[in-house]
């Protein structure tokens, strides 16, 4: 089930080159060993941070724009979850959120833009497959109450806010975001389900819980708690945007790294 | 201007020389901020502590409301200042204006003036953003950015259509800048109406003239009706407002002729029974209230686009660091 992706493209192992020796060791069985090898590789430490295993500056054309299909055929993805994985995670996610609500009668699921709203509509049809019941959903995008718009300079695109009919008011409204990180996504996910009424109950339900919280925020419900090394980061992958479901362990670009580096702020 | 991406740069002046990447930019953009109008609350933090000035040195309704409905929607603090009831009634400059107010630290003007050229010639000078809400005959960016936004909403799509623009071409920056966009989306674009009030070589922009208001609902998907800005006609353009409506209004008995189904634009405000009949202006081909509405969602999205970059830039960004 833990397996190592494409190696093709990384180069061999070098005195100076640690990510194709990182690599190696990554092919280990679980995270938390994976973590362990990591943290004895000799330190070329970029301000604190490893260098992003795969991923070598002049491999990467320096600041190349990252592109998805590009980094997945050129550097190295631990998978987490296959499909498989994913789904049975997302039919306990379903089982746990009706459980803890007593029931779907209130429930509205609203995804987060982007990546949330597929796995809000799978939860959604899971709970359809074992209660006959078809939650309303809808989408969350939080492009226009980020904390750091201003300071990224450059403005994402702004999707589409739909809101699950009948509106939020009196609804226990289940927020579904694909990976829970900073928590800096469901602080602003807060603020602009806030805007469009009063829910009974806001619930915060997620495939990944990675941890590393920079603000007082919990899930309600969770698929996988993972820990993820220093200069990786978790992937999800959905059909429709990307080739299909699954959770991998990828390495974080090298213009992520420097971009932390430069201000300690982190993505939502 | 015109960066790799779809960067608006830090003015909008015009639509001439805008790529139609940039064009289709805001017209995307656009296309969310819709729904922020129809919402409870209608206000996102997106300018929160931004300062905008509207400086309307010319008289406007529509398009000063427009824009402050949605600076204040983006949560952004707004001053007015129309030229009666201000320092430029002194015999201020322009320029002394706008350095004055930038003093104060501001963030952007969004300026309407008499004269062609007056926001490209403040956009020069002071470093905050410029939005031009029209120039003398010149340009009315945002104005063609809604028409464009309402065609593209019935027709899901500009290029090749063909879209007429009909009427007071002379002293219309509408005109200008709708024949700016147009053109460089891949529309076809013609004009039609009386000689005294087609500029001289307006065909050299690219566009089809139609002598005759027939022709050009003959030909037309979309008709674009302009108002005849009597407040500019002193000149004797015409013998008669009569006798324009009986040569080119646009009524139903006319429309009926025309073998597609056929859109209407009128950018307001309207002269009833002049350029317009009413049957038509409130017929079900009028998309002169759905221009309105859009045009609150076009200049939201242009006031977010001035105040950051590109929009596909960052997407690779923020792909590159989700989470």
């Amino acid at each position: 089930m833990y397996s190592t992706c494409t190696r093709a493209g990384v180069r061999a192992p070098t005195s100076t080159d640690t990510s194709g020796s990182a690599a190696f060791m990554m092919s280990g069985r679980d995270v938390l060993v994976k973590r362990s090898c990591l943290v004895y590789l000799p330190a070329p430490s970029l301000c604190g941070l490893y260098p992003p295993v795969g991923t070598v500056s002049d491999q990467s054309g320096g600041g190349a724009r990252r592109n998805r299909a590009f980094a997945r055929s050129s550097s190295l993805h631990v998978s987490i979850m296959d499909e498989q994985a994913v789904r049975r995670a997302v039919a306990r996610m379903a089982s746990e959120l009706v459980e803890q609500n007593e029931g779907p009668g209130n429930l509205a699921l609203m995804g987060i833009q982007r990546r949330g709203v597929q796995i809000a509509d799978l939860i959604r049809s899971e709970i359809e497959r074992a209660e006959g019941v078809t939650v309303p959903s809808g989408s969350l995008d939080i492009t226009l109450y980020r904390d750091d718009l201003m300071a990224i300079g450059p403005l994402p695109v702004v999707g589409a806010t739909v809101l699950p009919e009948g509106g939020v008011d009196d609804r226990v409204v289940v927020i579904v975001d694909d990976v829970l990180f900073t928590g800096r996504t469901v602080r602003a996910a807060l603020n602009e389900l806030m805007d469009f009424g009063r829910p009974a109950r806001v619930s915060l339900c997620v495939l990944v819980d990675r941890g590393e919280r920079e603000f007082p925020i919990q899930p309600n419900v969770v698929g996988k708690t993972i820990t993820v090394p220093p200069g990786q980061s978790v992937e999800v992958s959905v059909p429709g945007l990307d080739d299909g479901w699954c959770v991998e362990l990828v390495p974080l670009s090298s213009e992520a790294v420097r971009s932390r580096q430069k201000s300690s702020r982190a993505e939502p | 201007m015109s960066e790799p991406g779809s960067s608006l740069g830090k003015d909008l002046v015009g639509l001439e020389g805008l790529t139609s990447d940039q064009i289709l930019t805001v017209l995307n953009t656009a296309e969310p901020f819709k729904e922020i109008s129809e919402r409870r609350i209608k206000k996102v933090p997106v300018l929160r502590g931004k300062t905008i000035v509207n400086l309307f040195f010319e008289a406007s309704t529509r398009t000063r409301v427009s824009f402050e409905f949605a600076e204040k929607r983006l949560s952004a603090d707004t001053v007015n200042i129309s030229s009666s009831g201000s320092s430029i009634v002194k015999g201020e400059t322009l320029v002394d204006t706008a350095r004055n107010l930038e003093a104060m630290r501001i963030d952007m003007v969004v300026m309407r003036h008499g004269s062609s050229g007056a926001a490209k010639f403040l956009a020069e000078r002071i470093p905050s953003s410029v939005i031009n809400a029209g120039d003398g005959s010149h340009e009315h960016p945002t104005q063609a950015l809604l028409d464009m936004l309402t065609i593209r909403d019935h027709h899901k799509k500009i290029e090749g259509l063909k879209i007429c623009l009909v009427g007071d071409i002379l002293h219309s920056r509408v005109a200008r800048s709708n024949i700016f966009g147009l053109l460089t989306l891949g529309a076809e674009v013609a004009v039609c109406g009386p000689k005294t009030l087609l500029p001289l070589g307006i065909a050299e922009l690219g566009v089809t003239v139609f002598s005759r208001i027939e022709e050009a609902i003959q030909w037309a998907d979309v008709l674009n009706v302009l108002r005849l800005q009597l407040e500019r006609m002193e000149g004797g353009f015409l013998p008669s407002l009569r006798e324009y409506n009986q040569v080119w209004g646009v009524s139903r008995t006319r429309i009926e002729q025309a073998p597609k189904d056929l859109l209407i634009l009128h950018p307001g405000p309207m002269n009833r029974g002049v350029e317009i009949d009413s049957d038509v202006a409130d017929g079900p081909h009028a998309m002169i209230l759905q221009q309105v509405t859009n045009g609150v969602a076009v200049r939201m999205a242009v006031l977010y686009l001035l105040t950051g970059g590109a929009p596909d830039t960052a997407e690779a960004a923020k792909e590159g660091a989700e989470v």
